[in-house]
C-alpha cells in the first residue's frame, strides 16, 4: 500500500479511494508528545459525517474557531493553537484558552467565557465554540487540510484573521472550504456507488428469494450463495464483492437501513437526513436527532467523553470491535455463523491478499487457501466470552470504587455487595492495570459518581453485547468450521488462482 | 420487513443510509487492517517543521515524494516558521561549498586538526537576531530532508563536530542544498 495521501487509486470495493481512506488512517496514526493526537471518538464521528457529507455546519463552526485562532496567536497563525492542544481533547483545549486569557488581542467583540470562545461579529450576530467541541473541529480542519492543501487555503485563514471581518463574509467562506472539500469527495467517495451496490444485492435476492421476498428470508446460506454468486470478471459490478468481510457488511447494512427507515416512519426525524441533518452534529451526544444505529455507539462515545473520560473503562482494542457491531447487533444476532464466517475467514482472506502482494509461490498459495485463518470458530467463542466477561469485571470494579467510596464518606450513595460479590469486585478492581483504576480512586469522593455512570454504561453494552454471544453460541462451531473450511479454500482459489 | 413496503422517498433514503454506512464499514475495515502501513498526513509535517525535536521518518520523506500538496504544505510551513531561510547557492555555484552567507547569519566547514575525517560545523550569527535558532534543517536536491538539534551558542556561535563522510555534512555542502534554521 503506499503511504501517500493523494495517489488517485480506488480499492477494488466499496469506491473509497486510497486518498480518503489515507486521510482518515493518517489522523488515526499521528502521534503527539503523549499519545494518540485525536481521540478514536472525533475520528469515528468525522468519518461518519465524511461519510454521509453532513459536515457543512462543523465547517461553519471550524471557521469560527479558525479566526479565535488567528487573532489568539501571537502570529496570527490560527494552526499553532490547534496543535498547542497535545492531545487534542476538551482538557488539550482548556490549557490553550487558559493560556491566552489575558492575551491582549481580547476585545469586546471576541472574548474567552471560561471553557467557551464567544465571537460578536460587527453586523451583530453572535457565536460560541465550546471547547468539548474543539477536538472534533480539530480533527475536521486536520481532514480539510489533508483533502483540499495547506497551501490552497492560506487565503481564506488570512481573511479570516481579518479584525472587521463580518458575519457574512465569514459564512462565504464556510461555503467555499464546504464546496472545495464537497468537490475532493466527489472525485474520492462516487455517491452513486451505493445506490449501485444496494441495487445489486437487491437484483439477487429478488432473483434468489423470489420479487416481495422478506427480510426475514434472508439467511446465512442466502449470504453465502451471494458471495458465491459474484462474477470476478473484470469491470463487472460484483468487484465490490470480493472480499466476504464486505458482503456481510454490506447485508447487515442493507437490512439495517430498512429496518431504521420502517422505525421511522412514526418518529419525525428530520435531522438525521434531511438539509439540516448538520443539527445532529452539535446535538450528537444525547441529542434529538440520533438514528437507531447512532444509539448503539452513543454509550461508547458517552465512555469517552467528558467527564467519563477518566478513565479507560475500556481498552483501545475492545473499543474499535464494539463500535464495529454495537449499532447492528439485531442483523449480527440473526446472522451468526455469517459473523463467525467474517470474523474467521475475513481475517483469512486479509492473509492471502497480503501474501499476493509479497508474492508468494503457487505452494504456499495453495496452502494458504486451504488454511487461511489463525482461528476457527471456537476460537472466536472464546474471544467473545473473554470480551463479555472483561466488560463483567471492570463493571464490578467500577461499582467496588462506588462501595468504597460510599462506605467511607458514610455517604447514601453506597452500593450494596455482598460478601462474595465483594470479594470478586475487589478482585476484579486490583486486577485491571488501565487508566483510572488505581488504589487512588478509592480515597477520591469525586470519582463516586463517574464510576457509577461508568457501571451503568458497561452494563448496557454489555447486555447489548451478551445478544450476539448468545447467538454466535447457539452455532455448532467445530462442526460448521470444519464445513466451511473447504467451502471458502475453493471460492479463494476461484478469486485469487489467476493472480498467484 | 420488504423493501417493496418502501416509498420512494422511503427507498432513497434506506439507499443514502446504507452509502453512508458502508463507506464507513470499508474506511474503517482499512484504518483496522493488522498489515497496513503506517500513514502520514499534514499533522506529521507540521510537526515535523515546527518541533525542532522531530526528526524526518523513511515514511514521511516516501509520503512527501508521493504527495503534491503535503510537500506544498512543508515548504510553505518551513518558509514561514523558520528564524532564517538561507539564500540558495549561486547557479554559477559548483562542487562542494565550504561556506554559506546569509543576512545575519553564516556557516562555514572546517576541518578538525586533532582528528582527521572529521570537520567543525560553525554557525555565526549577528546581534540583530532576537530569536536564537535552535536546529538546522537541510533539503537536498532530492527532497531528503535531515535535522540537527544545535549545541547552546557561545557569543552568538554555535558549533559542533560531525564526521566529514556523514549525510549531514555532504547535503550542506552540496550546492542543491537548501538550508533552514528551525526556532
Amino acid at each position: 500500500m503506499n503511504s501517500n495521501l493523494n495517489t488517485a487509486s480506488f480499492y477494488g470495493y466499496g469506491g473509497v479511494s486510497d486518498s480518503l481512506a489515507g486521510i482518515f488512517e493518517a489522523l488515526a496514526d499521528q502521534e503527539g508528545l503523549n499519545g494518540p493526537r485525536y481521540r478514536q471518538v472525533d475520528i469515528w464521528a468525522l468519518l461518519k459525517d465524511v461519510a454521509e457529507r453532513r459536515f457543512a455546519s462543523g465547517i461553519y463552526e471550524l471557521c469560527h474557531l479558525l479566526r479565535g485562532f488567528g487573532i489568539l496567536d501571537r502570529r496570527g497563525e490560527a494552526v499553532n493553537l490547534f496543535w498547542m492542544a497535545d492531545p487534542a481533547t476538551p482538557a488539550g483545549f482548556r490549557s490553550v484558552l487558559s493560556a491566552h486569557e489575558n492575551s491582549k488581542r481580547l476585545s469586546d467583540g471576541f472574548f474567552i467565557e471560561g471553557n467557551v470562545l464567544n465571537f460578536r461579529y460587527s453586523d451583530n450576530k453572535d457565536f460560541e465554540v465550546k471547547t468539548g467541541r474543539m477536538p472534533y473541529l480539530a480533527a475536521l480542519f486536520d481532514f480539510m487540510v489533508n483533502a483540499i492543501g495547506f497551501v490552497e487555503i492560506q487565503d481564506d485563514l488570512a481573511m479570516l484573521s481579518k479584525s472587521d471581518l463580518t458575519h457574512r463574509e465569514l459564512s462565504d467562506i464556510s461555503n467555499g472550504l464546504f464546496s472545495k472539500c464537497y468537490a475532493f469527495l466527489s472525485d474520492h467517495l462516487p455517491s452513486s456507488q451505493g445506490q449501485k451496490k444496494m441495487r445489486h444485492i437487491l437484483t439477487f435476492l429478488n432473483g434468489y428469494l423470489g420479487e416481495g421476498f422478506d427480510l426475514a428470508e434472508i439467511n446465512d446460506e442466502t449470504i453465502m450463495a451471494f458471495w458465491e454468486d459474484q462474477d470476478l470478471s473484470r469491470g463487472s459490478d460484483a468487484s465490490d464483492f470480493i472480499r466476504f468481510t464486505t458482503v456481510f457488511d454490506d447485508f447487515t447494512r442493507y437490512a439495517q437501513a430498512i429496518r431504521e427507515t420502517l422505525s421511522k416512519r412514526d418518529v419525525s426525524d428530520a435531522k438525521v437526513f434531511g438539509t439540516e441533518a448538520h443539527e445532529a452534529n452539535l446535538d450528537r451526544i444525547g441529542g434529538e436527532g440520533l438514528s437507531v444505529a447512532e444509539e448503539g455507539n452513543t454509550i461508547l462515545e458517552l465512555l469517552q467523553e467528558e467527564p467519563l473520560d477518566q478513565v479507560k473503562f475500556i481498552g483501545k482494542k475492545d473499543l474499535d470491535h464494539l463500535a464495529d457491531i454495537l449499532d447492528r447487533t439485531e442483523e449480527i444476532s440473526r446472522w451468526a455463523l455469517s459473523y463467525l464466517r467474517s470474523l474467521t475467514f475475513g481475517q483469512g482472506q486479509a492473509r492471502i491478499s497480503q501474501g499476493l502482494r509479497n508474492k508468494l509461490n503457487a505452494d504456499r498459495f495453495q496452502a494458504l487457501c486451504e488454511d487461511s485463518s489463525k482461528t476457527n470458530y471456537e476460537d472466536q467463542l472464546t474471544i467473545g466470552q473473554k470480551l463479555s466477561d472483561g466488560l463483567r469485571n471492570t463493571q464490578l470494579a467500577s461499582l467496588y470504587v462506588v462501595n468504597n467510596i460510599g462506605a467511607k464518606e458514610n455517604s447514601d450513595k453506597t452500593i450494596e455487595l455482598d460478601f462474595e460479590l465483594l470479594g470478586k469486585a475487589r478482585k476484579a478492581f486490583h486486577n485491571i492495570n488501565r487508566q483510572g483504576f488505581q488504589d487512588s480512586v478509592l480515597d477520591d469522593p469525586t470519582m463516586a459518581d463517574l464510576f457509577e455512570q461508568g457501571a451503568d454504561c458497561l452494563d448496557l453494552i454489555n447486555r447489548k453485547y451478551d445478544r450476539v454471544l448468545k447467538a454466535i453460541q447457539q452455532v455448532d462451531a467445530s462442526v460448521c468450521y470444519d464445513e466451511d473450511k473447504p467451502r471458502f479454500a475453493t471460492r479463494f482459489y476461484r478469486i485469487y488462482g489467476g493472480h498467484a | 420487513m420488504s423493501w417493496n413496503l418502501l416509498s420512494e422517498d422511503e427507498k432513497r433514503r434506506a439507499e443514502e443510509r446504507f452509502t453512508g454506512l458502508s463507506i464507513v464499514d470499508n474506511i474503517r475495515q482499512q484504518m483496522l487492517a493488522e498489515s497496513r502501513e503506517r500513514r502520514y498526513g499534514f499533522g506529521d509535517v507540521y510537526q515535523f517543521a515546527t518541533n525542532a525535536h522531530i526528526e524526518m521518518t523513511s515514511g514521511l520523506q516516501k509520503a512527501l515524494k508521493q504527495d503534491d500538496k503535503l510537500q506544498s504544505a512543508l515548504d510553505q510551513l518551513l518558509s514561514e516558521r523558520v528564524v532564517y531561510q538561507f539564500p540558495r547557492a549561486a547557479a554559477a555555484s559548483s562542487g562542494n561549498l565550504e561556506s554559506r552567507e546569509g543576512d545575519g547569519f553564516s556557516i562555514q566547514i572546517k576541518h578538525s586538526r586533532a582528528q582527521s575525517g572529521q570537520v567543525y560545523i560553525i554557525l555565526k550569527m549577528e546581534d540583530a537576531f532576537q530569536q536564537e535558532p535552535t536546529a538546522i534543517t537541510l533539503k537536498s536536491g532530492e527532497g531528503q530532508y535531515l535535522k540537527k538539534l544545535l549545541p547552546l551558542s557561545v557569543d552568538g556561535v554555535f558549533q559542533f563536530l560531525a564526521e566529514e563522510d556523514d549525510e549531514f555534512v555532504k547535503t550542506l555542502r552540496d550546492v542543491a542544498s537548501e538550508v533552514f534554521l528551525n526556532s
